[in-house]
Order: structure tokens, then C-alpha cells, then sequence
């Protein structure tokens, strides 16, 4: 199923054993087997008692990160648009990388895990939250994410 | 994923008065086009003319909005009513970032410019137009393309007044830097150079909400660039949740 989708999708986990997949959350009607057909809006999806968080890959591969409380997740996809210049230019719009993180420390350090969209590769790596070098992203908008720092 | 439904970027083909935004892209041929004659009004693209490399570094003055191959206005020229002007900084209402309300910021965004949209490394002071060329660019070798962005979206407050500095050949600043939060243009122009250089918002936008965030760029020539024919993509990078 996440093979045939082609991309990779989130997947959390609760204290309560609750685990609620990103295809539950969509909007839109995908074609898998459950859809609840509500918002697939990370700022919307419960982040108390979140304990754990995985990046199905469509590769086969997964990556899982854990906490021992909610609110020290974050997910978020890098990419852009281009706009072309010069006669005949190419313009588009991407996703590079699918990325899940953990908040280790109240510095903002933090473990990732990235799905490369062009690579088509899970890599791993540390950074910080509010300065993160992955692809220049900066900071990242803490209410967004509903980090508790 | 959430991602925006539309995000583009919007020319002013209208005037500084009275804007008239037309999208320039990622939608096929609509591109953003430069050349040293003020007459370049819907030219297809193979007949776009070619520019002499100048004897000393010199602004291309003449800037184009193409919505298809061979349609497109120069910007601020009433919407091709008179020849495309000349840049000039004091016309501040010249391009913007556009997005709707249907996708989430994670951050705050990226303007940047790329030798192709295999958004390669680039090399300073290579000669080529993003590399630079130091006798011409300065610095460690900027970018012969030059942005400038405004310090807030277009709810907070539209600009009502031009970058205090016009752009000139040898601005820039190794990494990224930031117009100061409000209604303030940097006050120097920046090198677009990839991931060396770009400019980032000093805000992440609201979160489903429509927006715009409105910016400048100029484009310079000289005598360390390599004649080639060039066409980078400029570049919004963006997370989103």
C-alpha cells in the first residue's frame, strides 16, 4: 500500500496505544483501505500522550522515533516552487524531503528522520529546531508544531 | 501532505499606482524574461534576441512578465500600453509571492535563485550568472542577480514606499539575511545564489491563510560572466506541515 502510493506518510503512536496513520486524517478520499475523511493537518492531529512517531517509506523502510510525553514531535515537508527565467525555462513545484523529528533537550536539539524525495532514501540525522541546517530551513514555528520546549 | 493548492509568483504588468498582477509561475511558459531593449513584447521565446556582453558591469534594465510563449508585458508598463521602463528600485510594487488558504507554513520562507531546476551547488565566482564573477559581483563572488523582500505579508500592511537603496552590482551578503520585521525592505539588495545566498522572511505566515509577500530582483551584467544562454529558476523554498 505505501509502495503503491509512492510516497511516504506518518504514523503516531500514543500512550494509550492508540496509533493513528496519516492516511486517517486526509481530506481528500485516497485510494487505501481507511479514510475518515477528516483534516490531514498536522497542527490538527492530537499531540497529547503522542509517545511515538514513524515515516513509512515507500521503499519498504521505516523510521520511528520516541518520547516519553507528547507535544516533542514535529513533521513537515521541504520543498519549493520554481520560477523560470530566460525563454523556455523549466518551472515547477516540489517536496525534497518528508521529515519527522524528536525534541531531545531544551536546547532544541533534535533527532530526525527524512525521506528524500529525488534520492528515494530514509536518512537520519541530529539538528536544532530552532535553527536547523537540513536544507536551510531556519527556525521552525514552534504553534505550528505544538512543540512544549 | 497539505500542501498549498496555489502558490505562485505574481509580476506587476500594471503600474506602480494601480498594479495589475499576473502569475509568472511554476505554470509552463509563464516565465519571467530579461533583455536590453524596452520593445520585447510578445516575442516567442525562440526569437527572444540576444544581449552583447557589456564592456563594464551594467544593470539589464528591461524586465518582462511572459503568461505564454510569445505573450507578455514588460513590468510596470500598464499592461503593455507603453515599452517596458526601466528598472527602477522607486517601483516597489514589482512582484510578490502568492498562496493560498488551503496549506500550512512550518517555517518561514526562502528567496533564492537556481542554475536549473536541478538546484545544483553553485560555484562562486565561476562567471556564471548566479556564481558571480568577483571583479564584477565583489565579495567572494555574489550573484549577478540581486532580490530584495518586504518585512511583512500583505495583510499587515502592503509597502507604501520603495527599498531606501537601489541594487547595485556589488551587493550581497554571504548566507541569509533578513528584512527587519514590519515594514522595512533590506535596506542593501541580496546576492540569490542557491544555498550560499538568500534571503528568508523574518516571519513564518499564518497558518490556512491567504497571503503575499512582495519583493524586488534586478538582474546585472558585465564582463566577467560567461556568455551562455542562461535560464535559473528563482526560487520559493518552503516547508509545509
Amino acid at each position: 500500500m505505501i509502495r503503491a502510493s509512492g510516497r511516504s506518510w506518518w504514523e503516531a503512536r500514543y500512550s494509550t496505544g492508540k496509533v493513528l496513520s496519516e492516511w486517517n486524517t486526509m481530506t481528500t478520499k485516497v485510494l487505501l483501505p481507511s479514510n475518515n475523511g477528516k483534516s490531514s493537518r498536522w497542527e490538527d492531529v492530537p499531540k497529547d500522550g503522542m509517545v511515538g512517531l514513524r515515516l513509512l517509506c515507500p521503499n519498504g523502510m521505516a523510521g520511528e522515533l520516541e518520547a516519553p510525553e507528547g507535544h516533542k514531535f514535529f513533521q513537515l515537508k521541504a520543498g519549493g516552487l520554481d520560477v523560470g527565467f530566460g525563454p523556455g525555462a523549466k518551472t515547477t513545484r516540489y517536496c525534497d524531503a518528508h521529515i519527522i523529528g524528536v525534541v531531545v533537550n531544551s536546547e532544541g536539539d533534535c533527532l530526525c528522520r527524512a525521506w528524500e524525495t529525488k534520492e528515494k532514501r530514509l536518512i537520519e540525522f541530529y539538528d536544532n529546531i530552532f535553527s536547523m541546517k537540513y536544507r536551510n530551513i531556519g527556525r521552525l514555528s514552534l504553534d505550528v508544531q505544538q512543540l512544549k520546549i | 501532505m497539505a500542501d498549498f493548492t496555489t502558490l505562485i509568483m505574481d509580476a506587476n504588468h500594471g503600474t506602480q499606482a494601480a498594479p495589475v498582477w499576473v502569475e509568472v509561475g511554476p505554470t509552463a511558459n509563464k516565465e519571467v524574461r530579461w533583455s536590453d531593449l524596452a520593445t520585447q513584447k510578445d516575442i516567442a521565446s525562440a526569437a527572444w534576441p540576444a544581449m552583447i556582453r557589456p564592456a563594464a558591469t551594467a544593470i539589464v534594465s528591461y524586465t518582462y512578465a511572459y503568461t505564454a510563449n510569445a505573450v507578455g508585458n514588460g513590468f510596470i508598463s500598464n499592461a503593455g500600453v507603453i515599452n517596458c521602463p526601466a528598472y527602477a528600485q522607486t517601483n516597489y510594487m514589482w512582484a510578490r509571492w502568492n498562496w493560498d488558504n488551503t496549506g500550512t507554513f512550518a517555517s518561514a520562507p526562502i528567496f533564492t535563485a537556481y542554475p536549473s531546476g536541478a538546484h545544483g551547488a553553485i560555484v562562486r565566482d565561476d562567471g556564471s550568472l548566479l556564481g558571480g564573477k568577483i571583479a564584477d559581483t565583489g565579495g567572494a563572488g555574489y550573484s549577478y542577480l540581486k532580490g530584495n523582500a518586504f518585512g511583512r505579508v500583505v495583510s499587515a500592511g502592503a509597502p507604501a514606499a520603495a527599498p531606501a537603496a537601489a541594487p547595485v552590482v556589488g551587493d550581497g551578503t554571504a548566507g541569509s539575511v533578513s528584512p527587519a520585521a514590519g515594514a522595512n525592505w533590506l535596506a542593501n539588495f541580496q546576492s540569490l545564489q542557491g544555498d550560499n545566498d538568500w534571503i528568508t522572511a523574518p516571519f513564518t505566515p499564518a497558518a490556512t491563510t491567504a497571503d503575499q509577500w512582495n519583493l524586488h530582483f534586478a538582474l546585472f551584467t558585465g564582463p566577467g560572466m560567461t556568455p551562455a544562454t542562461w535560464t535559473p529558476v528563482m526560487a520559493l523554498r518552503y516547508t509545509w506541515t
